[in-house]
């Protein structure tokens, strides 16, 4: 059976230099069981992966469960840079050091694009399946597909969802000179919510639907049309993409609210924690007893994900 | 989810340091001959070790993105020429996984290099353009006409077989009739001295299970695996080489880059995999191992391998990365179409460089220096990542 609807509970965002913390509140709902919080030892971590962690134990604070629920939880976590400030001073080191192997190599270890999920499943106690994934912005949405084809498969019915990206002096002095990266922010942070198949039995429930990938204006309107039949629909863009709508695309998207505190020249921030952050505020913002619709385009095509706030 | 979709493999592809394509390969392998060479690709004069299994004639596939290509985006689209080649229109809407641990970090290490040197912002940013790990996968979609972009995993060394499982699932799933599992990587001064570092890298030779064994040797290679719905594949006249029965993934839990000693974790996920296809230990031929060449990796695969099939006669192992190194992201899906080719020739490969096995490994009979003919109707692909990531794959004879 397709699994066409997930559950969202125990959204959370660590990080600094930016204003996601301050614009949202994430709810600290009461757990529906006793908690066990994950214990671990940062010391060696990144610090964007310190923020993976402090992100996503908050999350399951604040989502309930037992430690023993939890040994068979998933891990999806997803990252566009990684922790690119370790992989940059390991090499740093080896370029300058006579022998290289004596290099620390905790650096090196501590740097791999999988570490967060490492110490992640070390903390929960996870055995289950554990993906580390990575895309580019214009296919966030890809790995939200992932998460319901991995509980329809029963690969897990529940995962912790966390997504992190750290600021690096590097790419910001560098990247405005390939092209393809003009003038963006940067910011360290990480979001993290736990996601399942399992209908909580919580006050509220936070839920999305199975991404819309990759459909024109018609498409999109008509998909709109039928969703407001069942009640009121916000519909709110991306500031990934915002400025490259294709033509045709209704006028009343283009009005949508944004998310995303830009910068003053109206970059966008945060690579996968930016994207996670709009999805988790869609969320938690959501009127009650409606839904929001979270919209990406690539230039040419629309993809979107409907997010709902229920109550019981 | 239980149903009763068939998932077959009806092309591969591969490009490592013993062939230019899987069948050139696969015959070098059976013979036994070794990638292990001099590094070319950077100066090694700095380190201890100065070799790695290289891939010495890079692809150069039939496609301009606009600018100098790196290796890693070449020797993906060599072996996804292979796997694909006329039938690139049939997967044009197939869900795509790309496995790799370090994408175009090759051209990474090569621009910080040049950053940090001095060099002209031209060069920095061309070197930068293919970097990150999902350009390689943007540059599959664009040669080959994917309507959608592959998702990347970065699972360390258990990439590949993950990608294959999620592939799998993919069609498993019934969410598409085809999909495509890939994994790449190229040996760059990064993950090179990451290694080394870490002091894994052997000063002679992989010697997988060996009692003398002194650590792995890196490798560079690029898999890609073709799947389809078997049913629907059949109506078309199209016969698979291979299916896959089953897949498992997992977590060890245990520690942050060391195996569980005992084998726990590669126990628990091989056992699974098993269990999830169908099949006993008793009835599975051959065991793809692993097989790093690492002191820990090594004994805790044996113990795993033993106690899941102790008491079982006549099952065979082999590690690939012996002849071929260890090709990270890229090794689940060069091992699988070693997996494949091993059930569709009725042969098992030889591990090379090993000459006194360790004890633990008692149940299985390591195949050694000379390929072994015999009937395979099952193969265990096992592989097991830095972080405790596991995950197994089943590849079985097609049934009609």
């Amino acid at each position: 059976m397709n699994t066409e609807r997930l559950y969202i509970r125990g959204c959370a965002y660590r990080g600094e230099n930016c204003s996601w913390g301050e614009r949202f509140e994430f709810p600290h709902s009461a757990p529906d069981d006793a908690v066990d919080t994950p214990e671990y030892d940062s010391r060696r971590m990144a610090e964007v992966v310190k923020y993976a962690m402090e992100a996503s134990v908050e999350s399951l604070s604040t989502a309930g469960g037992t430690a023993a629920g939890r040994s068979e939880y998933g891990i999806v976590t997803l990252t566009h840079n990684g922790p690119c400030v370790y992989s940059e001073d390991f090499y740093t080191q080896v370029l300058r050091e006579k022998d290289p192997a004596l290099v620390s190599p905790m650096l090196f270890s501590e740097s791999v694009l999988n570490i967060a999920a490492s110490h992640l499943s070390l903390a929960v106690k996870s055995c289950g399946p554990v993906y580390a994934l990575h895309t580019d912005l214009a296919n966030y949405f890809s790995v939200l597909e992932s998460l319901f084809m991995l509980t329809e498969t029963c690969q897990f019915k529940t995962c912790i969802f966390c997504a992190f990206d750290e600021f690096s002096d590097l790419p910001r002095r560098v990247f405005p000179k390939c092209g393809d990266y003009p003038g963006r922010a940067f910011v360290t942070g990480a979001a993290a919510a736990v996601v399942s198949a399992n209908r909580p039995s919580a006050e509220s429930l936070f839920s999305m639907d199975r991404p819309y990938r990759q459909g024109g204006p018609e498409e999109f309107a008509g998909y709109v049309d039928r969703l407001e039949r069942e009640g009121p629909v916000e519909l709110v863009i991306s500031s990934y993409g915002s400025s490259d709508l294709p033509s045709g695309v209704p006028s009343r998207l283009k009005k949508a609210d944004s998310f995303i505190s830009a910068d003053a020249a109206g970059n966008e921030q945060g690579f996968m924690v930016g994207r996670t952050v709009e999805l988790l505020g869609c969320v938690l913002e959501a009127e009650k007893g409606g839904a929001r619709v979270l919209v990406q385009s690539d230039g040419e095509r629309l993809s979107w994900i409907t997010l709902r706030r229920e109550t019981l | 989810m239980e149903t009763k979709t068939r998932v077959g493999v009806t092309g591969c592809g591969l490009v490592c340091s013993i062939g230019g394509d899987s069948e050139t390969s696969w015959r070098n392998l059976l013979d036994g001959r070794r990638g292990q060479r001099e590094i070319r690709r950077f100066d090694t004069s700095r380190h201890r070790i100065h070799h790695a299994c290289p891939v010495t004639d890079i692809p150069e596939p039939d496609y301009d993105p606009g600018h100098p290509l790196d290796d890693a985006s070449k020797l993906l689209m060599g072996a996804a020429g292979e796997a694909l080649g006329e039938k690139a229109g049939e997967f044009a809407s197939a869900p795509a996984f790309v496995a790799t641990t370090l994408g175009g970090m090759d051209s990474g290490t090569r621009f910080y290099r040049s950053y940090l040197q001095g060099a002209g912002a031209d060069e920095s940013g061309v070197l930068l353009k293919d970097y990150m790990p999902f350009m390689q996968s943007r540059h599959l979609m664009k040669k080959f006409r994917l309507e959608h972009m592959p998702l990347t995993v970065t699972n360390a060394c258990s990439s590949g077989t993950n990608a294959i499982g999620l592939a799998y699932l993919a069609v498993k799933s019934g969410r598409a009739d085809r999909a495509i599992a890939a994994g790449y990587d190229i040996v760059s001064e990064f993950v090179f001295s990451g290694f080394n570092a870490l002091r894994l890298i052997a000063p002679d030779c992989c010697r997988p299970f060996d009692a003398g064994r002194q650590g792995l040797v890196l490798g560079e290679a690029a898999g890609v695996i073709l799947l389809e719905n078997m049913d629907s594949a059949e109506r078309r006249g199209k016969k698979a080489t291979a299916e896959i029965a089953g897949y498992a993934s997992g977590s060890e839990a245990y520690h942050v880059t060391k195996p569980h000693p005992e084998g726990e974790g590669a126990f628990a996920v091989m056992n699974s995999c098993l269990e999830k296809a169908g099949v006993r230990p008793e009835e599975v031929e051959c065991v793809n191992a692993h097989g790093t060449g690492t002191l820990q990796n090594d004994v805790m695969e044996a113990k795993a391998i033993s106690k899941l099939f102790g008491g079982s006669e006549g099952i065979t192992a082999t590690a690939n990365k012996s002849a071929v190194g260890h090709t990270l992201g890229a090794a689940g899906v060069v091992e699988a179409v070693f997996s494949i080719l091993s059930i569709r020739d009725g042969v098992v490969p030889p591990t090379v460089n090993t000459s006194e096995p360790l004890p633990e490994l008692e149940s299985v009979e390591l195949v050694r220096d000379e390929a072994r003919k015999a009937r395979i109707q099952h193969v265990l692909s096992s592989s097991f990542g830095f972080g405790g990531t596991n995950a197994c794959v089943l590849f079985s004879e097609t049934r009609s």
